[in-house]
């Protein structure tokens, strides 16, 4: 058991202050175990009382004849969340547990697999992984000379390249070490990620149905255009079930694309004597790229296969498809309870700027391929 | 005083490729996350294709 090192939930403090984002935390001991349990026991409170949150709301709407729009649970378990966070504040006693909420998200997004069937997946993984290049030169390009622009150091223009291009927080941590960025660029860039995340999530689901955008289109819309994979989640399944599906595919094929970017970008510092020399050698690279590889994307496919072999009886679907419901319950509770509003407005306005500017740029790029390619092309699969 | 000379720079001492860009390489086995999350979803897979995985209500 010695040998055995977890890593839980990577950002859960990152923004706060914390400095070794990507090291492992240790031998998996029981009593780290049992530090995990307050804050997993408080992501489950808010998270069903989210749930019920909904519930009572359409009740007391229906019984009291208000008409007042249906809030979803996803977004009564973030709004308490954020709530508790930013007014009574969280004891340490949460925070190990709290920061469970990325491993979740992963149970939630393998045990969404079964939802899948391998031909849809490869579909729409491949329609999406076209836009995803078209994406991301464009964006992070643009996002590259605004920072130069602002004369912010190269190093974080590039880390919000990344962050804002590919995937947030796991693609800040990964090219952290790949391009000897400070610790200060890498909290600066994670908090604007994290603060555009929140003005996603909030923001992109009201447009989408201002729009007009069918839940296929705004699936694809979300997966593309928001950065951290867990606000992504929830801003898919805010506008719906179906679209909620759609944009976790999409950005698990994003994801999947972090050791490429990261690599990139290692050349490029490297090239310019501000990083380590590159090895040559195609194997070297290849074992960096699957190190940074996210494996549960292998999960979510390995699922995939289970349900097209129809080797899962129908209820026994719907148990799998519980279970991501309930992990992504308590990804959003985690969520909001992860947002500091205080922390993220100590950033400072120019990496916010840019991160403005990348998320604006990124969804509107994004939102004429989705359109372009939906409404022009008839590409993807139907809603 | 004497500082002691600092050791020459050969090859070998030169970082990896891995190393160099901030992975650490060693023989231990790193469960990450994400591993665990497969790990976890697994077991619950194989449960419910051998339908043993009892109802889940939402």
């Amino acid at each position: 058991m010695s040998d055995t090192a977890v890593n839980f939930g990577k950002n859960a403090e990152t923004y706060s202050g914390a400095t070794d984002f990507d090291e492992h935390s240790g031998p998996l001991t029981v009593g780290r175990l049992l530090g995990y349990v307050p804050g997993i026991l408080l992501l489950i409170a808010v998270g069903v009382l989210g749930k019920y949150a909904q519930i009572w709301w359409n009740t007391a709407a229906k019984h009291q004849h208000w008409t007042v729009p249906d809030i979803e649970y996803v977004l009564w378990a973030i709004l308490i969340g954020l709530l508790i966070t930013n007014t009574v504040g969280l004891h340490p006693i949460f925070r190990p547990g709290i920061g469970t909420y990325e491993f979740w998200l992963k149970v939630g997004i393998v045990a969404l697999g079964s939802r899948f069937v391998l031909g849809d997946v490869a579909k729409l993984g491949g329609t999406s992984f076209i836009q995803i290049l078209v994406d991301m030169t464009v964006s992070g390009a643009i996002i590259l000379a605004v920072a130069h622009w602002l004369g912010l150091s190269g190093k974080l223009g590039s880390l919000l390249a990344i962050g804002t291009a590919i995937c947030g927080v796991s693609a800040i941590i990964a090219g952290k070490g790949a391009i000897r960025a400070r610790n200060s660029d890498v909290g600066y860039a994670i908090a604007a990620i994290l603060a555009l995340g929140a003005v996603a999530l909030f923001a992109l689901p009201p447009l989408g149905h201002a729009i007009g955008l069918s839940d296929h289109e705004f699936g694809l819309w979300a997966g593309l255009a928001v950065d951290n994979t867990a606000e992504t989640t929830a801003t898919g399944y805010l506008f719906s079930d179906e679209a909620g599906k759609i944009a976790v595919l999409v950005k698990s094929t994003r994801n999947a694309l972090i050791g490429f970017v990261v690599l990139g970008f290692a050349a490029y510092w490297a090239a310019r004597g501000e990083a380590e020399a590159i090895a040559p050698g195609l194997r070297a690279k290849a074992e960096f790229v699957w190190s940074k590889f996210p494996k549960f994307v292998l999960g979510f496919l390995a699922l995939s296969a289970v349900a097209t072999f129809h080797w899962l009886s129908k209820q026994q679907v719907t148990n799998l498809a519980n279970v991501s419901r309930w992990a992504f319950l308590l990804t959003f509770a985690g969520v909001g309870l992860n947002t500091n509003i205080r922390e993220l407005a100590r950033t400072g306005w120019r990496p916010l700027v840019v991160a403005v500017v990348g998320l604006v740029t990124v969804a509107v790029v994004s939102l004429g391929l989705v359109l372009f390619t939906s409404r022009v092309l008839h590409w993807g699969v139907a809603g | 005083m004497n500082s002691p000379n600092p050791a020459p720079e050969t090859s070998a001492a030169r970082p990896s490729w891995p190393d160099a860009l901030g992975r650490r390489v060693d023989f231990k086995i790193q469960v990450g996350a994400d591993w665990w999350s497969v790990i976890v979803s697994g077991v619950v897979t194989v449960l419910a294709v051998f339908d043993v995985l009892p109802k889940i209500p939402w």
